[in-house]
C-alpha cells in the first residue's frame, strides 16, 4: 500500500499537490483532479500524481517506511481582515469581484465603488439578482472622476483596508491604463502627505499592459495584475493540460483550498535546524502542503519548491 | 449495498470523499447543495447522509432541520461535516437534528466507525 503522505515525503525536488484519475459514470468519462487529499489517502495504480516540479523532472527517493501520522486538530487560522474596500474604476469584472468578496468574507464587508458611470446605470446593473446574492457584502456607489485629486482626497483613502484600482472602462474617452497610472500617482501624493507612522491601505491595481505597470513602480502599489497577460498564460496552459482548469478554479476561487502565508513556528520548533522535508511532514499533519518559503519578515523573496534538504 | 448521500458543494471534497467511500464498498449519491440534497433524500432514500453544513442555496443546518421534520425521511441518519472541530459547531449541528458530527479534513477511520454506528442504530 502507498499513501499520499508517504509518496509526498519521497520527492526530493518536487511537491506532491494532489491526485487525478478518470471516472466513468453512465457511460461518460470524466477526468477528476483533487488537490491536497488527506495524507492517509491510499494511492492506486489508475491514478496520476499532480506535482509542482522543475523542468528537469522529479527526483524521488525510496518511500519512507514510517507510518503516516494521524491528523492533528488544528484551530482555524486567522484570516486577513478586509471589512472596508474601495474600488476605483469599473469594468465587466466588477460583478465577479463582488461575488468573490462574498465568498471570502468572514464578516460584513463594505465596498465603495467610484467610477464615471451614472448612479442609475450601476443601480440597474447591481440591483436584483446580484444584490440578493450578496449577504455579507454591502455596496455603496459614487459617480465621480477617479483621477481627480479632490475626489480622491474626499474619499479618505487611509480609512480603507484595501484599495483596488480597476482598469477603468467607465469613460470611453480615456485609456484605462493611463487612468490607472494617474490615479496611482495621486494616491501616492495622498500617502506622502501623511505622517510616516500612519497606516495606509494595500493598493492593488489592474493593468492591461505590462509597460504601464512598470511605469508605476514608484507608487504605493502593493501588487498588480496584468489581466491580459494572466488570461493568456492560463489559456496557453489549459490548452496544453485541460485538467489544470479545475485546479486553477479551486485555488483562485473562494472556499475550499487556498494558498496562504503561515509562520514556520506553527509547524516546527525554531530552536533547531530543520530541513524543508521536516516542514513537509509537519504540514501534512495539519492536512496542508508546504509549497515554499519566504525568508525574513516583510521580505518578498519567495522560494517555491525548494530542495527538501 | 449501503447507499450514502454526500451533500457537499466543493467539487474536490465531493470527489475525494465519494472515491474513498466507494472503495470501502458504499454506493454513493451526490448532491451539491441543501435543496438538491433534500430532494434526493425523498426520491432516492439513502441509508445515511453526510451533510456539509456550509452549503449554498439551502445550508446544511436548514436542510437537516427540514429532513428531520419530514416523517417520511426523518429516520435517515445524518452525519454533519464541518471544517472545524469546535464545540459550538458540533452543538449547532446536533441542535439542527443531525444524528452525529465529524470534521473535515476527514479522518477516514473515525468517519467509517461513525457511519457504521449510525447505520446500526
Amino acid at each position: 500500500m502507498r499513501f499520499f503522505g508517504q509518496v509526498a515525503q519521497a520527492f526530493k525536488n518536487s511537491i506532491l499537490l494532489g491526485v487525478s484519475w478518470v471516472e466513468e459514470k453512465n457511460g461518460i468519462e470524466r477526468r477528476i483532479a483533487v488537490l491536497n487529499p488527506e495524507p492517509d489517502y491510499e494511492l492506486f495504480d489508475d491514478e496520476e500524481l499532480i506535482i509542482l516540479t522543475r523542468q528537469e523532472g522529479p527526483e524521488i527517493s525510496e518511500l519512507p517506511q514510517t507510518e503516516i501520522e494521524p491528523l492533528m486538530e488544528v484551530a482555524p487560522h486567522e484570516r486577513p481582515v478586509f471589512n472596508r474596500v474601495l474600488i476605483l474604476g469599473w469594468n465587466a469584472s466588477i460583478v465577479d469581484i463582488l461575488g468573490e468578496f462574498e465568498g471570502h468574507a468572514v464578516q460584513d464587508v463594505i465596498v465603495t465603488i467610484v467610477s464615471s458611470h451614472p448612479e442609475e446605470y450601476v443601480e440597474r446593473l447591481l440591483g436584483g439578482n446580484i444584490a440578493s446574492d450578496l449577504n455579507q457584502v454591502r455596496v455603496t456607489y459614487q459617480n465621480a472622476d477617479t483621477a481627480n485629486r479632490a475626489v480622491l482626497k474626499n474619499l479618505e483613502i487611509p480609512s480603507y483596508v484595501d484599495v483596488i484600482v480597476l482598469a477603468d472602462e467607465s469613460n470611453p474617452a480615456y485609456d484605462p491604463d493611463s487612468r490607472t497610472s494617474l490615479t496611482l500617482l495621486m494616491i501616492r501624493e495622498l500617502k506622502e502627505a501623511l505622517n510616516e507612522n500612519e497606516e495606509f491601505p494595500s493598493v492593488t491595481a489592474e493593468f492591461y499592459d505590462q509597460d504601464t505597470r512598470a511605469l508605476c513602480i514608484d507608487t504605493p502599489l502593493t501588487d498588480a495584475v496584468i489581466s491580459p497577460e494572466f488570461v493568456s498564460m492560463q489559456l496557453t496552459q489549459l490548452a496544453r493540460q485541460p485538467i489544470l482548469a479545475s485546479i486553477y478554479k479551486e485555488l483562485l476561487s473562494a472556499g475550499g483550498i487556498e494558498i496562504a502565508l503561515r509562520p514556520v513556528h506553527l509547524y516546527v520548533p525554531l530552536e533547531q535546524e530543520i530541513a524543508f522535508s521536516d516542514l513537509i511532514v509537519a504540514t501534512q499533519q495539519a492536512n496542508e502542503i508546504a509549497l515554499g518559503i519566504m525568508m525574513g519578515e516583510g521580505s518578498k523573496e519567495l522560494t517555491l519548491n525548494p530542495h527538501n534538504d | 449495498m449501503t447507499k450514502i448521500l454526500i451533500v457537499e458543494d466543493n467539487e474536490m471534497n465531493r470527489d475525494m470523499l465519494s472515491r474513498r467511500l466507494s472503495r470501502k464498498g458504499y454506493d454513493i449519491e451526490i448532491a451539491v447543495d441543501g435543496a438538491e440534497g433534500s430532494v434526493m433524500k425523498r426520491n432516492n432514500t439513502p441509508d445515511l447522509v453526510l451533510m456539509d453544513m456550509g452549503l449554498p442555496v439551502m445550508n446544511g443546518w436548514e436542510a437537516t432541520t427540514q429532513a428531520k421534520a419530514d416523517p417520511s425521511i426523518a429516520s435517515i441518519p445524518i452525519i454533519a461535516l464541518t471544517a472545524h472541530a469546535m464545540e459550538e459547531e458540533k452543538q449547532k449541528a446536533l441542535g439542527a437534528g443531525a444524528d452525529d458530527f465529524d470534521t473535515k479534513p476527514v479522518n477516514l477511520q473515525r468517519l467509517l466507525e461513525k457511519i457504521e454506528q449510525n447505520l446500526a442504530s
